[in-house]
């Protein structure tokens, strides 16, 4: 029976051939994860940030504010915007990973499609159907984790350039008269009324490169196996006779 | 080598049935060289793929070597081409993205070789039909002779038992036709091949030792069907 190890040299050789010849389709693939990739990271830090502004806010506002309940009715309006934010942040997370992951597999799938009479020379040649498979997903797999870890480089990119040009927030409390003012006191101690000053950054958790190269990665390989699904089911003579 | 009894293959195109092999029987002997001629449609390209064992058919028989293809599962079939057929096509269905030595040696991939054995196979193969020079040329860099030469070298670097030709001149000019079935006619006599061909071209099926004739789905020789795949001389 066929030993793996013995043709993984070549088989290596037409991964390369492939991945040199057809760049275009690679780099087109790879981009469209690496974008999903990159939102991910870049709104999930987007997200974190402004929770951290929140809980900066509101623990300024609990030093300025007179009264507890003053304070209360600050935050929860706080609260309530920061929350709305970072909902919007994961839904505009997740769209962007669904649409990126649709363009990455429908990419993979059309190549598969041009490919099909390739396929079915293999199969002639006796290849079986594990090996065209494990062929269509060591080259997905290649694309994918390379577009993935590039979409893992912009999305720190793009959080730290949001932490670098992300603006400093004021938090102002005049409008409400139960806080009294202070004549003297700085912003955020006890008794200020004047704008308080957030700065906004956008940190990145290990988490969250986690969970978008696991994304990555196994949205690339989902891709993958239906594209070589498609390509290992169909019979020789029904590939052989696609034109193209 | 192949005995074929009472083999059909039917299609299904939506509401509509067709019956491209309407009961072939036949015998082709050890290192025999048959040439299929007939006009299109009439199931020439369809017997050549159950003989490679590119397809199963609809009933009937096709024993190898006393092993029945239509009756082997996808794995087993597949064992049978990496190890005992060789196929050649019209459009020579090399891998565009290759050169022409590693198109060849992907014919060895599923026989576990290691690298050296595999390098020197392809060497062999490439040196047999002169085309050693071009090893690392990419197809799109031959002309369309010395394609179907890779080809020929790619189906016979893993020593088959079975040669299978689609039309393998249908895209040359005349000199090169002549050229490759030459290369063919001498492969298969060095060899011991048993070699079938597809042609349009009465001058290449006149090189053969036997000429079959499809119609309607039924391969004649000499006019006559054979009854119990038995006529060959």
């Amino acid at each position: 029976m066929s030993c793996l190890g013995q043709d993984r040299t070549l088989r290596l050789a037409y991964l390369r051939s492939e991945l040199r010849h057809r760049w275009w389709q690679a780099l087109a693939t790879a981009a469209g994860l690496a974008i999903g990739v990159a939102l991910v990271i870049t709104v999930s830090a987007a997200a974190s940030g402004t929770r951290a502004a929140q809980t900066h806010a509101l623990d300024s506002l609990d030093k300025a504010a007179s009264s507890s309940a003053a304070a209360s009715e600050i935050g929860g309006a706080v609260a309530t915007a920061s929350g709305l934010a970072a909902d919007l942040s994961t839904w505009v997370a997740v769209a962007a990973f669904t649409a990126s992951f649709a363009v990455a597999v429908l990419l993979t799938l059309a190549s598969v499609a041009r490919r099909i009479r390739e396929f079915g020379t293999l199969k002639a040649l006796g290849w079986p159907a594990r090996m065209i498979t494990g062929q269509v997903l060591t080259e997905t797999a290649t694309v994918g984790v390379a577009g993935t870890l590039a979409g893992v480089a912009l999305g720190c990119l793009g959080a730290a350039l949001l932490s670098a040009l992300g603006p400093t927030l004021t938090v102002s409390v005049t409008a409400l008269p139960s806080i009294a003012p202070s004549p003297g006191a700085t912003p955020g101690a006890p008794g200020h009324n004047g704008p308080i000053p957030v700065h906004f950054s956008a940190p990145i958790s290990p988490g969250i490169i986690v969970l978008a190269v696991a994304l990555g990665v196994l949205g690339t390989l989902l891709a993958g196996a239906v594209g070589a699904w498609r390509a290992a089911r169909l019979s020789p003579a029904t590939a052989l006779s696609r034109v193209g | 080598m192949y005995t074929l009894t009472g083999v059909t293959r039917i299609y299904h195109k939506g509401s509509e049935t067709v019956t491209a092999l309407a009961g072939v029987d036949a015998v082709i002997a050890d290192r025999e060289w048959l040439a299929i001629q007939g006009p299109t449609g009439h199931g020439k390209t369809t017997l050549l793929q159950l003989l490679g064992g590119l397809d199963r058919p609809t009933s009937g028989t096709i024993l190898l070597d006393g092993e029945n293809l239509g009756t082997m599962n996808e794995a087993e079939m597949a064992r049978v081409r990496a190890v005992s057929i060789g196929f050649i096509f019209q459009t020579f269905n090399l891998i565009p993205t290759l050169p022409a030595a590693v198109n060849v040696e992907l014919a060895l991939a599923p026989l576990g070789l290691d690298a050296a054995d595999r390098h020197t196979r392809v060497a062999q193969a490439l040196d047999a039909v002169g085309l050693t020079d071009r090893a690392r040329h990419l197809p799109a860099e031959l002309s369309g002779g010395q394609q179907q030469r890779v080809a020929i070298a790619r189906a016979l670097v893993k020593e088959p038992t079975v040669l299978l030709a689609d039309e393998p001149t249908g895209n040359l000019d005349e000199n090169t036709r002549d050229d490759i079935i030459g290369l063919l006619e001498s492969l298969w006599r060095d060899r011991g091949l048993t070699l079938v061909i597809v042609t349009h071209d009465s001058t290449v099926a006149a090189r053969a030792l036997r000429i079959g004739q499809m119609r309607d789905g039924r391969l004649l020789f000499n006019g006559i069907a054979a009854a119990g795949g038995d006529e060959h001389p």
